[in-house]
């Protein structure tokens, strides 16, 4: 099953290790096999957990990534930066990494701190590459999703819903029908 | 700001209908009031947006009482009592309005330019006396059109950069005397606002631009494309504002007017949209 772990552990995608730990710990005790026993509930609870474990897994497996190689080990402090709000100082640091250097990672944050200064336009593209240089990455997938769907109206209510002169007659209309077929009249004209 | 953050009236309910033009024409009064019926005439929607957002900051009831003014002299109607908030917006409406004439006088045509220094003229006295009430502001505002005219004179093909200027001073003003606890919402609220009406001034304006050559971001990023596809790529950065908007202010404590400014962002702005989506000629018959 492919699903985004940061929602199956009900989290952001900005959480700290250590929210990322309570989270699992937390889930991890709801859904104990041990507490639902002979309980018709078990498998379900037991699916559940799979899923917090796989979900766990592929996190710390990611950030563990994000944090270790040449360039690459810049970038978890960049993301400490972002988290902490200190986008000027993360900007600086993204952009003296050189330009042949950028892979998705640069990309992604890049995003991020655009997304947290309000660029947005700027910070969709960014993510898009993202996607496009890394398509398995779950984090890049999420934050493109995420902000792909408001892009196309997702963030309000739709359309004005109502009832239009149009709909008022027809109802009438029913209405009569109705009364007529029980032997009374509503709208005396037909 | 050019009045496009107003209420989505059928969606309104009687009570709400009935605050919403209250605190207009509280805004009216306040404005005649603190700077005479010359100011009272560039009232306008967006700034009872910036005065309810402020009153719900508020604790206790705002206070409508009837009143008859020179522009409904038959019959009486609500009105807001003065308090802080509408003093604040009438403020900030006289050092925008100080501006956006500024901007007028300088890159209008002949007509407009002319205009622009008459009312310049008028509004002098106005201005002097908002600005010593809200220095802070003025030198944001003043280094803002300097950032603006920045960008026109480059003609950057950047949506983010050119709705930076408008974005920032709609965020000064929608955190103000915040408590700190509410700070980075607001602020945030007020970012994407002044970005949304920055854009969708940009999206009303495309055939105009277009025709006359005025400096227009939206133009300029999708160099030779139709304008159909322009305005759906307006409406989209249109949406992702917008759904930060509502992002924030969801986040904020809960207020007397939250139905109201509800309104104003889940169905006003999203109608002002689809009206500046469509094109010229076809707007006068949607906009219903």
């Amino acid at each position: 099953m492919n699903m985004d772990p940061y929602q199956v552990l009900g989290i952001s995608p900005d959480a700290t290790d250590e929210q990322v730990k309570a989270a699992y710990r937390e889930l991890a005790k709801k859904y104990h096999p041990d507490h639902y026993g002979d309980n018709p509930l078990s498998d379900l609870a037991q699916e559940k957990m799979q899923q917090i474990n796989e979900a766990y897994d592929t996190i710390i497996k990611q950030r563990r990534a994000g944090r270790s190689g040449g360039a690459r080990s810049q970038y978890g402090d960049i993301r400490n930066l972002i988290r902490a709000g200190r986008i000027e100082d993360a900007e600086v640091l993204l952009d003296g990494i050189p330009e042949a250097a950028r892979d998705a990672e640069w990309h992604f944050l890049k995003g991020s701190l655009l997304y947290k200064k309000g660029w947005l336009d700027a910070a969709a593209e960014h993510f898009s590459a993202a996607c496009r240089m890394d398509p398995a990455n779950q984090e890049y997938q999420a934050a493109f999703r995420q902000i792909s769907a408001r892009r196309q109206g997702g963030g309000y209510a739709a359309q004005p819903r109502g009832c239009s002169g149009c709909d008022m007659c027809t109802g009438l209309i029913c209405a009569d029908c109705c009364c007529e077929s029980m032997g009374c009249d509503l709208i005396r004209c037909c | 700001m050019f009045g496009y953050v107003r209420a989505y009236q059928p969606e309104l309910k009687g009570k709400e209908l009935e605050q919403y033009r209250g605190v207009y024409c509280g805004l009216c009064k306040t404005l005649r009031r603190r700077y005479g019926r010359l100011a009272s005439w560039t009232l306008h929607y967006d700034f009872v947006f910036l005065a309810l957002f402020r009153m719900e900051q508020q604790p206790g009831c705002a206070g409508f009482r009837p009143l008859r003014c020179p522009y409904h002299p038959l019959r009486r109607r609500m009105c807001c009592r003065q308090n802080e908030a509408l003093d604040f917006a009438a403020d900030a409406a006289m050092v925008l309005v100080w501006y956006k004439l500024q901007d007028t006088k300088a890159d209008a045509g002949f007509f407009g330019r002319l205009g622009a220094r008459i009312a310049l003229l008028l509004y002098r006295r106005c201005y002097r006396k908002a600005c010593r009430r809200l220095p802070a502001f003025d030198a944001l505002a003043a280094d803002c059109m300097r950032q603006q005219a920045r960008l026109e004179a480059e003609r950057l093909p950047d949506t983010d950069r050119a709705a930076d200027p408008t974005a920032r001073m709609l965020a000064f003003l929608a955190a103000a005397d915040s408590p700190e606890a509410d700070r980075p919402a607001r602020e945030r609220l007020g970012y994407c606002l002044g970005r949304w009406i920055y854009l969708i001034d940009a999206l009303a304006d495309l055939e105009k631009d277009g025709r006359r050559g005025g400096y227009n971001p939206l133009l300029l990023k999708y160099p030779g494309k139709p304008l159909p596809e322009v305005r759906a790529a307006a409406t989209a950065s249109l949406n992702a504002s917008l759904a930060e908007c509502i992002e924030a202010y969801r986040t904020l404590p809960e207020g007397n007017f939250r139905s109201i400014l509800c309104n104003i962002l889940q169905w006003g702005m999203p109608a002002a949209q689809r009206l500046a989506a469509l094109p010229a000629a076809e707007r006068k018959e949607n906009n219903t």
